[in-house]
């Protein structure tokens, strides 16, 4: 193929967002051609076999799984895709044998919150009890709902109860919210705190409404059986039945304007496609940076794109393939059954001393450490008699990965040894934050939501409010990735906003939502 | 999803064979159903990233099938496809001398003529493509035809074009016999029989002379005798294959085992998924055909079962020999770069280095004689264990797919450099005398025992310099893909009574079999056998449409030697 050819949308970066978005506008009668990179589609969803263990290096847990509009619009269970929910969502075990359990049930949830604090576990209930409707009416539909500036959104919110009960923990850190609805036990206080820190939240940024988010999110995460990439596989197939393109080895490289608007993407190689919307699903650096020439790029966008901000926060990864099994020493038997078993840490100020650690680059032995047994809840991912262990800590980026991942591993593998009993190791891999740059371009230092969530890079401010639409202020092109409302992890939404944003521009609309 | 689904056609298994028939009948506007036991289908056209930004391919990864017409009756091009070539051409790399103990000797003019009349390279126009049309891309004739000089269609080609290779003994001959005549230099010989081995069908076995040969020849490109990789390896072939099927309507299933077969009055109606398919264990019922592209022990043996087949059958069913040998796949990540060591370093000429990091590139090596191919053969095929042959003595060959892949990152990795692949024949694992898993646990000594073997030519594969060795043993390559019975990559032996009209019994060679609906179409089981070839689907679309199943658009063409069955639609109407 050479010379020009023509699409209604090019799509770049197949990773979970492009796919989405990709499917979504094919399935309307788009033209679409999705370009990524690497030799196989689906960016942060790749599962990797080795020697019958499947390894899901990147992506483990989704956490809107079938609540994503995509599963059932782009017809995802007959395509093959299905969700396991483990019975227990996070499991904390203890130094002493004993454990706090989390699961989607604030009940069940409250009663083991019981036998360390009997206050607390009535916090728990009423705290429940108000953040089940801020996500019914708010939180899980807003995610795939474009964002309004804040003063509109707090506007909109006052006019409920519920709405203003949200509005006023919108403004809480994650500490302050545990300290409103009146958590004390130190124990509980840092089982509460881990689930937005262990994805390298700041505990003390006022991002409270991500709170109820995160705990519903993590409450209700479900595994793809099969592994991570069986959804991208499910979404490619989704977008080649409905006639989209797909080339990979292919990486796009510059965007072609004519006079101010994005007309082309030209890739490696110097294949050119034009195309009526661009889409770019890269990190705003990539996007606005590398492939677009100074000379066509806006003064605002390029002001936001350098005020862009990354995380000091990544996350070191641990895949160990197990002969016989894996059987954790906590009294309560229930932790086997955990999708997350977060253990290291005892109370509130062991986890903050850790972030500490982790900010000030001093975290060299591993302290913390959350860990999926997937083989447990799905027997295909490892070989008969065996078990697939993931496990992941919480890092910054700039430590000496390069002489450091074997020793950092090594501690890894005797935290984990000290709350389970692991039968012989015969496969191990890290996953350093230098390798998930390597692979994937997009998460520069590490960070796999294309960029920090701060007050200043979230809701309407992601990636910035020029963009955050998924239009930005270049005719032609359009974004939505992680790095676009409402952000990063598999929710699948930046993919399904830009589809709808740009289905609308081509004439072409994606279904409505049934 | 309703509880029972129907389709036109189904088929078994989404390895490159299932899926390249199901993008044919898809083109040709039938509904088709793929069902692919594992989680991802593609089997062994696999790319994998075992360090970030370090791309190796664990199995398949030489492209062999640039002849295939599949690549325009598909347009895979459409799909994504793109294939570079190597700027250096095999026969200008054996001008810098193969690879012997003493040192790299020289190969002569008559050598290579002899070698480029066998490959129709000397014809004007070259008739290479027109010879590997020939010998793989044309069903076997029908059983009421009696294969002869006169209608063998190889033997059509040559006669045609390069008579002096012709003889009324070419059809029996061993491809050594064929090289004794038209080569001249004995290291040259033993190098293009070790490669014809390594790719399916051996140098010394009868009757299989031209397969043998142009086995090596299909690693050149047709026009320009060239070597060639896709781009992105043989998984992005696979996928433009698999992309062109989709588009094409075809469903995809992974993680859908197939446990049964269904027959209903001596007809394939369908098939029974096992329990553990991600759809439950559900019929999918076949309107018009039911294609096994898995095994053919497990198709016929467990799938339809003696029910519907006649004891004979059955027998001869069991007796078809897997038996042969499977490649031990080595990539390197070292300190420092491997070199040529000495011997090879002082006379190496400047094609030893290919690609744009200039990797050394060794070929086959020793090629001293035809008795260390022997040795090693005997080894693989008789001794049946742990490698035998002293380390000096065993025959490897050594291709850098940055030679071929403008796109390859070896070299350019940032923490140390990448050397693949380095490629043994060891004894396939169903055959090793200490059981299946032999081979796990013997991995490390295996590796040694490759380190040692591959030190004769290179420098840097000591412990101190080597970060990375990664190998796959028959019994993993067989965790990978399924179909890949015994870890013998190449399916079943090529010899002569599994060829053509054999392949892979006589009841079964024109891809159908005993029971009506139900058609075969995989590496064990049809002609011309192993390899990523598109050469199965294409021959098989010839029966099905002498079946009425398949009734393909204006793109369709039939090959020139094939021949109608009495009593069916010819294929070649148009
Ligand atoms: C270690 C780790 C663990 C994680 N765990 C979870 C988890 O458990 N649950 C969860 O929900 N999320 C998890 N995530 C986050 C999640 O994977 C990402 O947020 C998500 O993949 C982002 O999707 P995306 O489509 O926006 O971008 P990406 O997945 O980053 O995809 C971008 C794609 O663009 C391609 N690309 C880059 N440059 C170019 C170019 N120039 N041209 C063409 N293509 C290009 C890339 O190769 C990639 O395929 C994890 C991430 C990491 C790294
Ligand atoms: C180490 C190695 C190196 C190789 N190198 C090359 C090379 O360089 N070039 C080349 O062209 N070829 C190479 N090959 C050979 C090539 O990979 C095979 O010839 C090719 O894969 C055969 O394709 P197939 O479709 O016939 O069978 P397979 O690839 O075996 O596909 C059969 C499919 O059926 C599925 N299946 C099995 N049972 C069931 C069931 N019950 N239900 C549903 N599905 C089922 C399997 O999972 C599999 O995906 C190599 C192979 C190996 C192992």
């Amino acid at each position: 193929m050479s010379g020009t050819q023509k699409y209604d949308a090019v799509v770049i970066g197949a990773g979970p967002n492009g796919l989405i978005a990709s499917a979504y506008l094919a399935k309307a009668g788009n033209k679409v051609l999705l370009l990524e990179r690497r030799h196989e589609t689906g960016g942060g969803l790749n599962t990797d076999e080795y020697h019958g263990f499947r390894l899901n290096l990147h992506a483990t847990y989704h956490m809107m799984a079938e609540q994503m509009p995509a599963y059932l619009d782009l017809g995802l269970p007959d395509l093959g895709v299905r969700y396991l929910q483990p019975p227990v969502g996070a499991a904390f075990p203890f130094a002493d044998g004993r454990s706090m359990i989390f699961t989607g049930d604030p009940a069940e949830t409250a009663t083991s919150i019981e036998t360390f604090s009997p206050d607390d576990a009535r916090c728990y209930v009423r705290m429940w009890e108000e953040f089940q409707p801020i996500l019914d009416q708010y939180l899980i539909p807003m995610t795939y709902e474009l964002p309004e500036p804040a003063l509109d959104q707090m506007v909109e919110f006052e006019k409920t109860p519920v709405g203003s009960r949200l509005a006023a923990i919108s403004e809480y850190s994650f500490i302050e919210m545990v300290d409103d609805y009146g958590f004390k036990d130190p124990r509980v206080r840092m089982a509460l705190l881990s689930l937005p820190a262990m994805w390298g939240l700041h505990l003390d940024e006022p991002l409270g409404f991500l709170f109820p988010l995160y705990l519903c999110r993590m409450l209700n995460a479900s595994l793809v059986k099969g592994g991570s990439h069986r959804l991208s596989s499910a979404i490619y197939r989704s977008f080649l039945q409905d006639g989209g393109r797909v080339m990979d080895m292919s990486e796009a490289q510059k965007i072609v304007f004519d006079g101010d608007r994005a007309v082309a993407v030209e890739v490696d190689g110097g294949e050119r496609f034009e195309a009526d919307a661009v889409i770019s699903t890269l990190n705003p650096e990539q996007t606005f940076g590398q492939l677009i020439a100074e000379e066509d790029l806006p003064e605002d966008v390029a002001l936001a794109t350098q005020n862009w901000e990354w995380e000091e926060r990544t996350l070191f990864g641990l895949h160990l393939g197990i002969h016989g099994k894996v059987g954790y020493r906590a009294e309560d038997p229930r932790v086997d059954d955990a999708l997350v078993v977060l253990c290291g840490l005892e109370t509130e100020d062991e986890l903050h001393a850790h972030l500490a650690r982790v900010d000030a680059g001093q975290e060299t032995e591993c302290d913390w450490l959350h860990i999926t047994v997937p083989s447990r809840f799905d027997a295909t991912m490892a070989p008969p008699g065996h078990q697939l262990i993931r496990a992941e800590a919480v890092v910054h980026y700039d430590q000496p990965w390069e002489t450091e991942a074997k020793a950092f591993g090594d501690s890894a593998i005797a935290r984990l040894q000290k709350f389970a009993e692991v039968g012989d190791i015969v496969l191990r891999r890290e996953c350093t934050p230098r390798d998930i740059e390597q692979k994937l371009t997009t998460m520069k230092r590490g960070s796999f939501k294309h960029g920090a969530y701060s007050t200043l890079q979230m809701g309407y401010l992601r990636p910035n409010d020029l963009c955050s639409h998924c239009a930005t202020p270049i005719p032609g092109l359009f974004v939505g990735g992680a790095s676009v409302y409402p952000g990063g992890m598999v929710l699948g939404g930046p993919g399904y906003l830009a589809a709808r944003v740009v289905g609308e521009e081509l004439g072409r609309p994606i279904p409505e939502r049934g | 999803m309703a509880k029972d689904e129907r389709f036109d056609v189904v088929i078994i298994g989404g390895g490159p064979n299932g899926m390249a028939s199901a993008a044919y009948l898809a083109k040709s506007g039938l509904s088709v159903c793929v069902l692919e036991e594992r989680t991802e289908s593609g089997g062994a056209c696999e790319t994998q990233e075992p360090i970030p930004g370090v791309r190796i391919y664990p199995h398949a990864m030489l492209m062999y099938a640039s002849a295939a017409p599949g690549f325009e009756q598909l347009e895979l091009h459409k799909f994504g496809f793109r294939m570079e070539w190597d700027p250096v051409s095999p026969l200008e790399m054996n001008q810098g001398g193969l690879a012997c103990r003493d040192g790299w000797r020289q190969i002569t003019e008559t050598d290579q003529i002899g070698w480029a009349k066998i490959g129709g390279m000397l014809g004007q126009p070259p008739f290479t493509r027109e010879l590997m049309r020939a010998a793989f891309y044309c069903p076997p004739h029908p059983p009421e035809v009696e294969v002869t000089d006169e209608n063998t269609p190889y033997m059509q080609v040559y006669k045609k074009h390069q008579p002096d290779i012709w003889t009324p003994e070419l059809r029996d001959m061993t491809m050594f016999d064929l090289m004794d005549e038209h080569l001249e230099t004995e290291h040259f010989k033993t190098a293009m029989a070790f490669a014809a081995w390594a790719s399916g069908a051996a140098g010394h076995w009868e009757g299989v002379a031209i397969p043998a040969a142009l086995c090596v020849q299909l690693l050149t490109l047709p026009s320009m005798g060239r070597t060639s990789i896709p781009r992105g390896g043989l998984h992005g072939y696979f996928h433009a294959i698999l992309r062109a099927a989709v588009h094409h309507g075809a469903t995809l299933r992974t993680s859908c085992p197939v446990e049964e077969i269904l027959v209903e009055d001596g007809r394939a109606v369908g098939v029974r998924l096992r329990d553990t398919a991600v759809t439950g264990g559900r019929t999918i019922h076949a309107n018009k055909a039911v294609i096994a592209a898995c095994d053919v022990h497990q198709a016929f043996l467990d799938m339809v079962g003696p029910r519907h087949l006649d004891p004979a059958v059955i027998q001869k069913l069991k007796d078809i020999s897997l038996k042969n040998q499977t490649l031990y796949v080595s990539t390197f990540h070292t300190k420092t770069p491997i070199r040529f060591n000495e011997t090879f370093a002082t006379n190496a000429h400047h094609t030893k280095y290919v690609g744009p990091h200039r990797q050394p590139a060794a070929g086959v090596f020793p090629c001293d004689s035809r008795e260390l191919y022997y040795a090693c053969v005997a080894d693989v095929d008789g001794h049946k264990a742990q490698p035998r042959v002293p380390v000096e003595d065993v025959m490897w060959f050594q291709t850098p797919s940055q030679a071929f892949d403008p796109t390859d990152c070896q070299g350019e990795y940032p923490r140390g450099y990448i050397s693949s692949a380095f490629e043994m024949a060891v004894t396939s694992p169903d055959y090793h005398l200490e059981g299946e898993d032999a081979l796990l646990g013997y991995k490390s000594d295996m590796d040694r025992y490759m380190r040692d073997a591959y030190s004769q030519v290179y420098d840097g594969l000591d412990d101190d310099n080597v970060i990375h060795h990664w190998s796959a043993t028959g019994r993993e390559v067989e965790f990978r893909n399924t179909g890949l019975i015994g870890g013998t990559w190449c399916g079943s032996r090529h010899d002569e009574d599994q060829l053509w009209t054999n392949r892979p019994i006589p009841e079964l060679s024109r891809y159908r079999s005993p029971i009506e609906g139900l058609y075969h179409a995989h590496q064990t089981s049809g002609h011309p056998g192993g390899l990523c070839l598109m050469a199965i689907p294409y021959n098989l679309m010839h029966i099905l449409i002498e079946d009425g199943v398949a009734d393909p658009g204006d793109w369709w063409y039939a090959s020139p030697y094939y021949m109608p069955q009495e009593g069916k639609i010819p294929a070649n109407r148009r």
